[in-house]
């Protein structure tokens, strides 16, 4: 079965190398083909696993599990979805600009940001998943000063420097934890975090400590949980919209899973870890729906509005319980869909009236109904209504938090949650409903968006039903990947 | 001299160079500084590869990297622009200070609370101790120039100072590793230097200046 994570590593690299070199017109095609056989491997590898409860190649270097099988299936279907969505909004009028080269680099780049996001989720070893996870960063920077005009040229810069400064702390946290694990283990075996786990116990404490609020550190810049969230918004306004979406999606979240890894590993040791990351997510849930609510900039106001939800996701892995991981990863799969569905339908209404400024906006929707409505689905989902997936996910994380009797972290949760819903539903209505309120918002350039990009919006609403209404078809992969 | 005498000139010298990498104003003097701390970091790995043999791989992949490729990429870009650095926010006198403070503190953390810190017994002693001392020391001067400094270009300095002392850490504490594990690290290195610095040149060609407190379109 090793054929299937050598498979999910090869097939991205395999094609970027023929996008790069293929010819204009057949580009869009491979993008759409490779991501497309990604998307199939995964969801077998999914399907195995589940029987199989494990993968290995290389002995153990690379390690699929419930855990990895989840997270690789939710990388490889965003990653589809944004092909979908990318074959109609690279051709938009705004990007014609974009030269031939650009585009090529662009299809080229995420292909190999999509491989080194499998790679991150599959290694075992701890060196290389900071090696793949600085990597997803490096493929990813080009992407984000995609327009390379000032403003993205000041989101790039901002986004290289700050990620890579965090997470070099996150590199001495590796070393520090191989060195003592090296000398119970060996020099080789020690590298592997199956066999750290064996020997976490007889670490010298203060090492295993400083170790992990190092790990946890660097990993939670990447992740943009408070108060490291500031390339944040920057990062997510200034990038094209499908880079958005797949950084919001999916980016943010592989450091998370990279914490739970981490966390999974010490905290049967020092449960302490576990309320630091509570607090950490609590904080982020905070500060990141306060600062979303007070943002006219549509674009912003949901990249904030990101860093408020990774902090659910935080808070439930914060809880150090089989619900509260449960909960986490069913938080982490409802806001990929719900997050890359709202930055797509926000982003297409943002490119066609060329202003991000909600007050500006208005009257869209008897121009763009079909967009409107998936924008709507996409917010009565981050908001938490019943029957969509936001209902379910936050719900777990809630009664994780429960069951840890954190109760003034419950209150805080629901109370954000109420938030969330008066911010992005006062979003929807300035920018879909009334009349426009700005020369931009009454242009003759809005229309209907095209067909491909409505197309991954509704396979991404059918995804949010389907964790809404049919949890349980996702149990059986959820269950493994909660017992890491 | 014994090696650890010579470890523990180089070092030294080590934080010499690390602090006139930063504090000098002229672009290329800071560059010179940071190519001659290069070559110090590649023969303390050296000297270190005379007690561990496999170490010797090391160094070449730091010659390599450290030394060869990333001042060339740095010195290409110093020659687009001017050689002259932004007044940083803070003075050379207080930076003195500043960093003395830096690398007192680590020595004294190091020195003291040895078994506090050190993961392994063979870390404990001479010339490891030193030697994590120092790599901290950089790793913060780094640090301490990535906030203080605002040329980008010397932020990007400060950033590969920083990437030199983890460097010189792994020397101490994993000698034992693996070289592809070793590869993998070094490239993520080089290749994040080479992307800032593209932007970078990007961002002098359109805004004028690599002067880091203009890029302010972007406020919360």
């Amino acid at each position: 079965m090793e054929v299937l994570p050598i498979g999910l590593l090869a097939v991205p690299l395999v094609f970027a190398g023929l996008v790069w070199i293929a010819r204009q017109e057949a580009r869009p095609f491979l993008f759409l083909l490779g991501t497309g056989i990604a998307l199939l491997l995964a969801i077998y590898q999914a399907i195995i696993i589940v029987q199989a409860r494990e993968i290995t190649w290389l002995g153990e270097e690379i390690l699929v599990d419930g855990l990895s099988a989840f997270m690789a299936l939710l990388i490889a279907f965003l990653s589809f979805i944004c092909a979908i969505y990318s074959s109609a909004y690279l051709t938009l009028p705004h990007l014609k600009e974009a030269s031939e080269e650009r585009l090529r680099m662009f299809q080229s780049l995420f292909l190999v940001l999509e491989f080194t996001l499998f790679w991150t989720v599959m290694t075992n070893n701890i060196v290389l998943l900071w090696v793949a996870l600085e990597a997803t960063t490096l493929a990813s920077a080009l992407l984000v000063s995609f327009y390379w005009n000032k403003r993205a040229l000041e989101a790039g810069y901002k986004y290289l420097l700050l990620l890579t400064v965090g997470i070099t702390s996150a590199l001495f946290g590796c070393v520090l934890l191989y060195a003592a694990a090296a000398p119970h283990l060996g020099d080789e075996p020690a590298l592997l975090m199956t066999n750290i786990k064996t020997v976490i116990d007889k670490l010298p404490e203060h090492i295993a400590l400083i170790s992990a609020v190092l790990l946890l550190i660097g990993f939670g810049t990447k992740a943009g949980l408070a108060p490291f969230h500031p390339w944040i918004p920057d990062a997510h306004a200034e990038a094209p919209t499908v880079m958005s979406a797949i950084l919001s999606g999916i980016i943010i979240k592989v450091p998370l899973y990279a914490i739970m890894r981490i966390l999974s590993l010490f905290a049967p040791r020092f449960p302490e870890l576990g309320t630091l990351m509570l607090g950490i997510g609590i904080f982020s849930m905070l500060l990141g729906s306060l600062l979303a609510f007070l943002q006219e900039d549509l674009k912003r106001l949901l990249a904030y509005s990101s860093a408020a939800q990774i902090g659910y996701v935080a808070a439930g892995i914060g809880v150090i319980s089989y619900l509260g991981y449960y909960g986490a990863l069913l938080h982490i799969a409802h806001h990929a869909l719900t997050k890359a569905l709202l930055f797509m339908a926000g982003g297409i209404v943002a490119a066609l009236a060329n202003t991000r400024q909600i007050p500006a906006l208005g009257g869209i929707a008897r121009k763009m109904p079909a967009t409107s409505i998936f924008f709507l689905i996409g917010a009565l989902s981050l908001g938490g209504v019943p029957l969509f997936s936001g209902f379910i996910s936050k719900l777990t994380v809630i009664l994780a938090l429960t069951q840890a009797r954190a109760w003034a972290s419950v209150a805080i949760a629901v109370g954000v949650s109420l938030l969330t819903l008066a911010y992005i539903l006062r979003a929807f209505q300035q920018v879909f409903w009334g009349e426009p309120r700005s020369s931009e918002a009454a242009s003759e350039n809005i229309k209907e968006a095209p067909l491909p990009m409505l197309l991954a919006m509704a396979l991404l609403s059918l995804g949010i039903f389907a964790i809404g209404l049919g949890v349980q078809f996702f149990d059986p992969i959820l269950d493994l990947a909660a017992r890491p | 001299m014994t090696a650890m005498e010579t470890i523990r000139v180089l070092s030294l010298a080590l934080i010499l160079t690390s602090f006139a990498a930063i504090e000098l104003r002229n672009l290329r003097g800071a560059l010179w500084a940071y190519m001659l701390q290069a070559l110090l970091l590649v023969a303390i790995i050296f000297v270190f590869a005379t007690l561990h043999p496999p170490l010797f791989i090391w160094g070449i992949t730091a010659l390599l990297t450290k030394f060869a490729i990333i001042s060339w990429l740095l010195g290409q870009s110093i020659h687009q622009g001017e050689p002259q650095e932004y007044p940083p926010l803070i003075e050379l006198l207080p930076s003195v200070f500043i960093i003395g403070l830096l690398a007192l503190a680590t020595y004294r953390l190091t020195h003291t609370y040895t078994t506090f810190l050190a993961p392994t017994k063979l870390a404990t002693q001479e010339p490891f101790r030193t030697n994590i001392a120092v790599s901290l020391t950089v790793f913060l001067i780094g640090l301490y120039g990535i906030l203080t400094r605002r040329d980008a270009i010397k932020v990007v300095i400060g950033l590969c100072l920083m990437e030199n002392g983890a460097h010189l850490s792994l020397v101490s504490l994993a000698p034992g590793v693996r070289e592809t594990v070793l590869i993998g690290i070094v490239t993520d290195v080089v290749i994040a230097v080479w992307l800032i610095l593209y932007i970078i040149n990007e961002i002098r060609r359109q805004f004028g200046s690599t002067d880091s407190f203009r890029l302010s379109e972007l406020r919360w």
